[in-house]
C-alpha cells in the first residue's frame, strides 16, 4: 500500500503561507510607488476585472467575450447611484456589484444553454447591443461624454479621496485583497474543482451526476459581480465613469492581460493585468496602433508557442531546473 | 398603395442587396468552419483589406476600378495561402479558447496595420463615376451603386453555389465538411481542399469589401466592427453548406434593413436583439430540420 | 416485486428501418457477473446507451432493484446506483488522477456546491479518493495528470471513476479496449476484486476476458438475444461458435 497522504494530496486545494505574499507586495507597493499610486490604484481594478474573466473563461471554460457589460453596469450602476445621492463608496460598490451579479443571474441560464462560437456570438452581439443602448440614451448616461465630477464621500467617513491618490490606493488594495481572497477560496473548493472539470470534459461531468448547469451559472453570477466591483471602484476612483467601460474592446484587453499572465491560474490574471498596464502606461507616448499591434502579436505568440503566459513559462523553466534530464 | 409597394420594394432591393453582400463575404468562415471547425474571428479582415487594397492601387497605380479590385482579390486570396500556413495551420488541433486568442491577435494585427498605413478614420469610398447617381426603375429610384452590388453580388452567389453543388471539387467539399474523417478514408486530401477553400473564401471576402464600400465604409476596425453580422449569419447557417448560408445571409440583410426601415431610431439593435434570440432558441440553424432525438 | 438489480424488458431501439435493439430482455441478480457478448456491430454499444439512459428505446423499459427508470435520464441513474465506465476513455484531461477521482466522489458525496472548505479538508472525500487510487496501484502516479500517462493506466482510471460514485449495478463498456494483452494483468485483477455485492455487465467481445471475468453471458447478435447461459455452456455451444465463425474455432478450446 503506498501512502500518498501528506503535503502532496491536493496541494492547491490548501492554503499556504506563500499565498500572502502578493498582499504583502500591495502593501509595500504604497510606499514603493508613491508617485504612481493613482494609476497603481487603476492597475489594481484591472487585476479584478481580470480576476473576473479568469474564473468564467480561465477556469469554467465558457468563453465569453461580452464581460465588460458587467463592467460596465457596475460602473455606470456606481455612477447613477452616487448621483442620486448614495455615496458612501464601500455601499456604493457592493450594490453596484449585487446589480451586475443580479444581472449575471438573469442571463446566464440563457447564456449558458450555448457553447462555442454560438455563445461568442450572442455576447458579443449583447455587448454591442448594450454598448449602442446605452450610447443612444445619453440622458442617462451622458452619452459620448459620460458621466463626470461623480462625487463620493469619504471612506468609513474617514478618508476623504485625495488628489494624491493615496486613499483611492489602499481602498483598492483591500477590495483586491478581498477579491484575491475570495478567489482563492472558490478554487480551492470542490466547486472549483468542478468547474474545471467541466471545463475539461463537460459531458463526462454530465453522467457523474452533476448540476453542470448550476454549476456554470453560479460562477457566472459570482464572475459577473467581481467585474460589476471592478467596475464600481473604476467609477470611484475616477470620479467619471464613460462608454469605454462598456467597450468590447475592453473585454478583449482584459482577454489579453490574462494570455499574458497565464489563464486559469489565480496569478496569472494579477501579473498579467500589472505587466499590461505597466508597459502601456510606459509606451502611451507613442501612436496607440503600435500598441495594438504588440497585444495582437502577443496573442498570437501565446498561443502559437503555448507556454501557459508568464506563469507558465516560469512554471517550465522550473520544471526543467529542478530535474534536468532525470528520468521519471 | 404606391407609398407602400414603393416601401416593400426599397425594403427588398436594399435588403437583398445588403444580404448578398453579407452572403459573400461570411461564405469563407461558414466553410471554414464546417470544413476544419476553426473559429476565424479574423475573417472579416480579409474583406477590410480587399477594401482598402482597391482603393490603395486605384490611387497609387491608378488602376481603373474594375481591375483594381480584381488584384486586391486574387492579392488576398495569396495572402491568406500565406496566413494558412504561418497561423491558421496550428489552429486546426486548439482549443476553442485558443483559437479566439489567435483570431483575435490577427485581427489585431491587421488594425494596427491599416490604421498606421490609412489613418485611424472611415476611409472615403472612391466609387467610379459610372456607379455613382442613380436609375429610376418607374415606381422608384434606385442608387445605380446598389443596382451594381446586387447584379454583381447574385452573380457570384449563383458561381459559388453552381461551384459547390455542381462541380467534383465542390462534392469533394461538401463531402468533407459533411464527415471529415470518411472523407479522409475514401481518400479525398482535406488538407488541401481546405487550404483552396480557404483561399477562395479569403478572395470572396476580398471581393465583398471592394465592391461593398460604400455600403460597409472601410475603416482600420472594420474587421471588429462587422464581425457580429458575420458571425450572426454563420450561426444561423447551421451546417456549413452555400444554400443554407445564402438563405440566412438574405434573411440577416432584409431584417437589417426592414428594421431600419419602419424604426429608423431602434431599428438597428432591434435586429441585433432579435437575430441573437433566433440564435439561443434555434440552435442548429436557421434553415436546418429539427432532428428527433 | 423483481429481486433483480438490473433488467430490461422488451427493449427496442430503430433508427429509420434499421433495428438496432431487438427485443431485448435481461435481468441481473445482485452480484451478478454477467457478459455481453456478440460481434462487433451486434449492438452492444446501443443496447449500453439504452441501459444507462443516453438513448432513448422505441419501446420496452429498463428497471433497477424494482423501479421503472426508462425516463430518467443518465444523471438520475448514476444516482440510483447505475454507472457505466466508456469504451473511449473519457476523462478530465489536464486534471490529476487523484483529482479525477476526487470529483468523482465528490459529486456523488453531493458536495458539488462546497465553496467555503478548501477541497483538501474534505477529510472523508479525500480518503476514500486516495483509497481508489491505492486499490489500482495508481500511487506512483496520483499527483500526475491524466493526459501525461499511459493508455493502459488511463483505463484503469477509467473504471476507478465508476468505481467512485458507489455503483450498485456496474456497466463496464469493454473496459480492455485498446490495451496489448501484455498489459492487461493489473486491470483484470482491478475488475476481479471489485465488490462481491455490486452487479457488473461487462460488453465484451474478447473471449479470453469473458471466460475469465464473468459467470453468465447473453449472445446478441444483429439486436436480438440469440442465446443466454453460464459461459461455460455458451463456449461450448455451437451457437456461439457459428456466430463467430472461424475465430471461434482457434480462441474458444472446447473442453468438458
Amino acid at each position: 500500500m503506498i501512502d500518498i497522504r501528506g503535503s502532496a494530496a491536493l496541494d492547491r486545494y490548501r492554503p499556504r503561507w506563500t499565498e500572502a505574499l502578493p498582499l504583502i507586495a500591495m502593501a509595500g507597493g504604497y510606499v514603493v510607488f508613491s508617485n504612481y499610486l493613482v494609476f497603481a490604484a487603476s492597475v489594481m481594478v484591472m487585476a479584478i476585472f481580470a480576476l473576473s474573466l479568469d474564473l468564467i473563461i480561465g477556469f469554467a471554460g465558457v468563453l465569453t467575450l461580452g464581460h465588460a457589460v458587467f463592467y460596465g453596469l457596475g460602473a455606470y450602476g456606481s455612477g447613477l447611484m452616487a448621483l442620486a445621492g448614495l455615496k458612501d463608496p464601500i455601499v456604493n460598490s457592493v450594490c453596484a456589484a449585487l446589480l451586475a451579479a443580479g444581472v449575471g443571474f438573469a442571463a446566464g441560464p440563457l447564456l449558458l444553454r450555448l457553447r462555442g462560437i454560438r455563445l461568442i456570438m450572442v455576447t458579443l452581439g449583447l455587448a454591442a447591443i448594450v454598448f449602442e443602448a446605452a450610447n443612444k440614451a445619453d440622458w442617462l448616461t451622458g452619452g459620448h461624454d459620460g458621466l463626470q465630477n461623480i462625487e463620493f464621500s469619504a471612506v468609513l467617513g474617514r478618508f476623504d479621496w485625495s488628489l494624491d491618490g493615496s486613499t483611492a490606493y489602499v481602498y483598492v488594495a483591500c477590495w483586491l485583497a478581498l477579491a484575491v481572497i475570495g478567489m482563492r477560496i472558490v478554487i480551492s473548493s470542490s466547486f472549483g474543482m468542478a468547474l474545471q472539470g467541466v471545463r475539461e470534459n463537460e459531458a463526462r461531468m454530465l453522467v457523474l451526476g452533476a448540476p453542470v448547469q448550476a454549476q456554470l451559472t453560479l460562477a457566472f453570477v459570482i464572475s459577473a459581480g467581481l467585474a460589476g466591483l471592478a467596475g464600481a471602484l473604476a467609477t470611484e476612483t475616477n470620479a467619471f465613469v464613460s462608454l469605454d467601460a462598456l467597450s468590447i474592446d475592453l473585454s478583449i484587453y482584459a482577454l489579453a492581460m490574462l494570455a499574458l499572465g497565464g489563464i486559469g491560474r489565480l496569478y496569472g490574471a494579477l501579473v498579467g493585468a500589472v505587466v499590461y498596464m505597466s508597459v502601456q502606461y510606459f509606451t502611451q507616448e507613442l501612436n496607440p496602433a503600435y500598441w495594438m499591434f504588440a497585444i495582437g502579436a502577443l496573442l498570437i505568440a501565446v498561443v502559437r508557442f503555448g507556454r501557459g503566459g508568464l506563469l507558465g513559462s516560469l512554471d517550465a523553466l522550473w520544471m526543467r531546473l529542478q530535474a534536468p534530464g532525470a528520468a521519471r | 398603395m404606391q407609398p407602400f409597394l414603393s416601401g416593400v420594394a426599397f425594403v427588398g432591393l436594399y435588403g437583398l442587396s445588403y444580404g448578398i453582400l453579407l452572403f459573400i463575404i461570411s461564405i469563407g468562415l461558414v466553410i471554414t468552419m464546417g470544413l476544419m471547425r476553426v473559429m476565424n474571428l479574423a475573417h472579416g479582415a480579409f474583406a477590410a483589406i480587399g477594401g482598402y487594397a482597391t482603393i490603395a492601387l486605384m490611387k497609387s497605380a491608378g488602376l481603373p476600378y474594375g481591375l483594381a479590385l480584381a488584384c486586391a482579390v486574387v492579392g488576398v486570396a495569396a495572402l491568406a495561402v500565406l496566413l494558412e500556413r504561418a497561423v491558421f495551420a496550428y489552429l486546426y488541433s486548439a482549443s476553442d479558447l485558443d483559437q479566439v486568442l489567435m483570431t483575435l491577435g490577427v485581427n489585431f494585427v491587421v488594425i494596427a496595420f491599416l490604421t498606421l498605413v490609412f489613418g485611424p478614420n472611415l476611409y472615403p469610398a472612391a466609387l467610379p463615376p459610372s456607379l455613382r447617381g442613380s436609375v429610376d426603375l418607374g415606381f422608384r429610384s434606385f442608387e445605380t451603386y446598389r443596382l451594381f452590388l446586387t447584379t454583381i453580388g447574385f452573380a457570384v452567389a449563383a458561381l459559388v453555389y453552381f461551384g459547390f453543388e455542381r462541380t467534383s471539387f465542390g462534392a469533394r467539399l461538401r463531402a468533407a465538411v459533411d464527415n471529415r474523417t470518411m472523407a479522409q478514408a475514401i481518400g479525398i486530401d482535406t488538407g488541401r481542399l481546405f487550404s483552396i477553400s480557404f483561399a477562395i473564401g479569403a478572395g470572396l471576402a476580398a471581393l465583398g469589401g471592394g465592391v461593398g464600400m460604400g455600403l460597409m465604409p472601410l475603416e482600420p476596425f472594420y474587421p471588429l466592427k462587422y464581425l457580429v453580422l458575420v458571425l450572426i449569419v454563420v450561426s444561423l447557417s447551421g451546417t456549413g453548406d452555400v444554400r443554407s448560408a445564402l438563405g440566412a445571409a438574405l434573411f440577416v440583410g432584409l431584417v437589417d434593413t426592414a428594421g431600419r426601415f419602419l424604426l429608423p431610431e431602434v431599428g438597428g439593435f432591434l435586429i441585433y436583439a432579435l437575430l441573437i434570440g433566433l440564435i439561443v432558441w434555434r440552435r442548429d440553424g436557421l434553415f436546418v430540420p429539427r432532428t428527433a432525438r | 416485486m423483481s429481486a433483480y438489480a438490473l433488467e430490461t424488458r422488451g427493449l427496442m431501439k430503430r433508427y429509420g428501418g434499421l433495428v438496432v435493439a431487438n427485443e431485448v430482455s435481461l435481468a441481473l441478480e445482485k452480484g451478478a457477473r454477467h457478459a455481453l457478448i456478440g460481434p462487433n456491430g451486434a449492438g452492444k454499444t446501443t443496447l449500453a446507451g439504452l441501459i444507462s439512459g443516453t438513448i432513448r428505446p422505441n419501446s420496452g423499459s429498463v428497471w433497477l432493484f424494482g423501479e421503472d427508470v426508462t425516463r430518467a435520464g443518465p444523471a438520475q441513474r448514476t444516482k440510483r446506483g447505475l454507472v457505466r465506465s466508456f469504451q473511449i476513455t473519457s476523462l478530465f484531461a489536464k486534471l490529476t488522477v487523484l483529482e479525477n477521482l476526487f470529483l468523482a466522489v465528490s459529486e456523488q458525496r453531493g458536495e458539488s456546491f462546497s465553496i467555503a472548505t478548501p477541497a483538501a479538508f474534505r477529510r472523508e472525500t479525500l480518503a476514500r479518493a486516495e483509497a481508489l487510487v491505492t486499490q489500482f496501484g495508481l500511487g506512483p502516479v496520483a499527483n500526475r495528470r491524466v493526459s501525461e500517462l499511459a493508455y493502459g493506466q488511463q483505463r484503469l482510471i477509467e473504471i476507478a471513476l465508476a468505481l467512485a460514485l458507489n455503483p450498485k449495478v456496474l456497466l463496464l463498456d469493454e473496459p480492455a479496449a485498446g490495451i496489448p494483452s501484455s498489459e492487461t494483468g493489473v486491470l483484470l485483477d482491478a475488475i476481479e476484486t471489485l465488490p462481491q455485492e455490486i452487479a457488473i455487465l461487462l460488453i465484451e467481445h474478447d473471449m479470453a476476458l469473458v471466460r475469465r471475468l464473468a459467470r453468465d453471458a447473453t449472445l446478441l447478435v444483429q439486436g436480438a438475444v440469440i442465446a443466454r447461459g453460464t459461459v461455460a455452456s455458451l463456449l461450448a455451444s455451437d451457437v456461439v461458435r457459428q456466430v463467430y465463425l472461424g475465430k471461434a474455432a482457434r480462441t474458444i478450446p472446447a473442453h468438458a
